[in-house]
């Protein structure tokens, strides 16, 4: 591949560095700098108060742990669902793979259409006097929330997992069953290791996913303001926009991107080691 | 399968192309444009123009307006009041185009004061 | 032998179940949009396209920025896509995987950074605030470079033989190798961009008119919710029908 052929992709590519440079970095950087002032027009450094002010402000605390309880919940639940529905599936023949589709069509439609639906679902006069429940902590305000969660990423989730199913040759199976193993014991010992890489990506994607919650949670509360046991991290950092709190905000992104550069960068790693253990 | 889905999707963008084009049209122009203008009092008598007054087979009507914010124009619909009486204005204030009327609970609501088209009960209309 | 029969069919008697309830929030928010204060019928829809005639107005904004955004940003993350699958320089794996962290970071942690050029270009509450910043999502460059790797270096290497056009060369041994997966990417950006909802909020707080359908749908009317969110979805359902095999078979490629 000769320099001149390289340098014209890179030319190329310039359009597209440069919007990801413009609109991405540069201004992450400049938020950074946001976030250790004291307000968006004065130019007075106050370090790390911005820090102390959020990370002590009630709403955060509260976001942060809708968010993380909402994140580790859903996760392990969808990751349970899609595997036991991706090793029912890929046991039908291939002329019922239409099948799957049905579980992936939530993934790609827009949620203000079928968020109507959703209200008028749970509107219903026993469901209102369920949340009324006192010392239940909001889990009935929030439950919507992990069903469309649920429903709409289940899709995706059984279509990489089915796919990493399919490459398991029943040779496999075979010397398995030989040595006498059979069930859930074939499968928690065989087949979960196998495609533990494929897990492990499915797991970090389906967080990923829960993260993007939001966008249901607002359609669906109609606002900006939901009930407290719903109240996240997108909400507390939405709600800040409106008020054009650019530090305050900064502040938040800042924290939360170093959290999940963090968790991203741990991923990576285990990942790269983990597809290297595996054949 | 992907004919049926072809078909559809053509169906599909002719209906909204079509409704794009023409649904504020249809809007205005499926519904009786009216003048609408509230009721003169003059001490305790109301004043209306003689055509808001419409003469129906079991009386003497006229239509008030209730206007209510909509998605994407201002909704107007008509309520059909019966007149208790009627009478030319005999006052000479505002002339013989005038008629004084009565009505329960009518004093000040925005009326009809001329229709395109005759009116019923629950109309919606627009204005012009 | 039988035993088997029969759970086989079991399991595709349980399967169908679950697919069908699925399924159910579609089907009843189509079907309940073909009844109009209890009469059958087209009414609905014709209260919403006439009654609510600027229901098409925030349609047709959804149409421009899902196209925009599909075309544009496609188009320019092949070459950069292309750069990460196979070209070799120093840090590439570093930079690919900011681009990797950027792609997975949820709207509000990326909403600031593009708030913030976004308003010193002075182009909020402006279209371009609703298209620029999603043409640069590493997604495209990102599910690129996992398709471009795919393709074979030798056969890169015969076409630069005979030429050293990057165009010809994209023309003739990168895209035909990738054609299936471009239109997958295609589809599913259309589909992201048409449900935009976080940055629709922020980018254009002062600006309704330009709003897509997706931040416009919750404020219609009752009455014509249905048939709304129908219309909404349709050009989606369609797509999908359509290309199902498709984009099924290239969502395996998002593996790393």
């Amino acid at each position: 591949m000769h320099k001149a052929f390289k340098l014209k992709i890179l030319f190329l590519s310039l359009p597209v560095a440069a919007g990801f440079l413009i609109f991405y970095i540069i201004p992450f950087f400049r938020s950074i700098g946001y976030s250790f002032l004291k307000s968006a027009n004065s130019r007075e450094f106050v370090f790390l108060q911005n820090y102390k002010e959020v990370l002590g402000n009630q709403y955060f605390r509260l976001a942060l742990i809708n968010t993380v309880i909402f994140s580790l919940v859903g996760v392990s639940l969808i990751m349970l669902l899609s595997i036991l529905l991706s090793v029912s599936l890929v046991k039908l023949s291939s002329r019922f793979s239409f099948i799957k589709s049905f579980f992936v069509m939530p993934y790609v439609l827009p949620s203000a259409s079928i968020i109507f639906f959703w209200q008028v679902f749970f509107d219903t006069e026993s469901y209102s006097a369920l949340t009324e429940i006192n010392g239940l902590g909001g889990v009935f305000d929030v439950l919507p929330l992990y069903i469309i969660f649920l429903w709409k990423n289940i899709g995706i989730n059984i279509i990489l997992i089915t796919s990493a199913l399919t490459k398991i040759t029943p040779e496999v199976y075979e010397a398995a069953s030989l040595d006498g193993a059979r069930g859930f014991k074939l499968h928690t010992k065989i087949t979960l290791p196998l495609i533990s890489s494929s897990l492990f990506f499915v797991g970090v994607l389906s967080f990923v996913n829960s993260l993007k919650i939001f966008k249901e949670s607002y359609l669906f509360f109609s606002s900006n303001y939901p009930p407290e046991a719903a109240y996240m991290i997108q909400n507390y950092m939405n709600n800040h926009f409106y008020k054009l709190n650019y530090q305050n905000l900064s502040t938040a992104v800042v924290i939360f991107t170093l959290s999940m550069a963090v968790l991203i960068f741990i991923w990576y790693r285990l990942e790269n080691t983990l597809s290297e253990g595996t054949f | 399968m992907k004919k049926l889905v072809s078909v559809l999707s053509i169906l599909f963008l002719a209906a909204i192309v079509f409704f794009t084009l023409m649904g504020e049209r249809l809007f205005y122009s499926t519904k009786p444009s009216v003048e609408i203008d509230r009721p003169i009092m003059i001490g305790d008598r109301v004043f209306l123009p003689k055509t808001a007054v419409f003469k129906e087979e079991d009386g003497e009507y006229i239509y008030t307006v209730t206007v209510r914010q909509g998605f994407s124009a201002e909704l107007l619909t008509v309520t059909r009041v019966r007149l208790l009486s009627s009478m030319e204005d005999d006052t000479g204030y505002l002339g013989e185009d005038y008629m004084i009327v009565e009505a329960e609970g009518y004093t000040n609501s925005p009326t009809v004061i001329s229709s395109s088209r005759p009116l019923k009960d629950g109309d919606m209309v627009v204005e012009g | 032998m039988k035993r088997k029969r029969l759970y086989y069919a079991l399991r595709l008697a349980i399967l169908l179940a679950l697919a069908l309830l699925f399924i159910y929030p579609v089907l009843t928010t189509a079907i309940k949009s073909f009844s109009f204060e209890g009469k059958p019928g087209l009414y609905q829809y014709w209260e919403l396209f006439v009654t609510n005639f600027t229901y098409l107005k925030y349609f047709w904004n959804s149409v421009f920025y899902a196209s925009v955004i599909t075309a544009v940003s496609i188009l320019i993350s092949l070459p950069l896509g292309f750069l990460f699958a196979k070209l070799r320089f120093k840090g590439r794996d570093s930079i690919f995987f900011i681009f990797i962290l950027v792609y997975m970071l949820p709207f509000q942690a990326t909403l600031l950074p593009n708030y913030i050029q976004l308003r010193d270009f002075g182009m909020l509450n402006t279209p371009l605030a609703l298209t620029l910043p999603m043409m640069f999502s590493p997604f495209a460059v990102f599910l690129l470079r996992q398709f471009m790797k795919t393709i074979p270096d030798e056969l890169i290497d015969y076409a630069l033989l005979e030429t050293s056009s990057v165009l010809k060369t994209f023309r003739y041994a990168v895209l035909p190798q990738i054609k299936p997966a471009i239109v997958s990417l295609a589809i599913l950006i259309f589909c992201e961009s048409w449900n935009m909802v976080d940055q629709a909020l922020i980018f254009s707080m002062d600006n309704n008119d330009i709003l897509p359908l997706s931040v416009i749908l919750g404020e219609i009317p009752e009455n014509v919710r249905y048939a709304g969110g129908t219309v909404y979805m349709f050009p989606i359902i369609m797509l999908f029908v359509m290309f199902r095999e498709t984009l099924e078979q290239s969502m395996e490629a998002y593996k790393l």
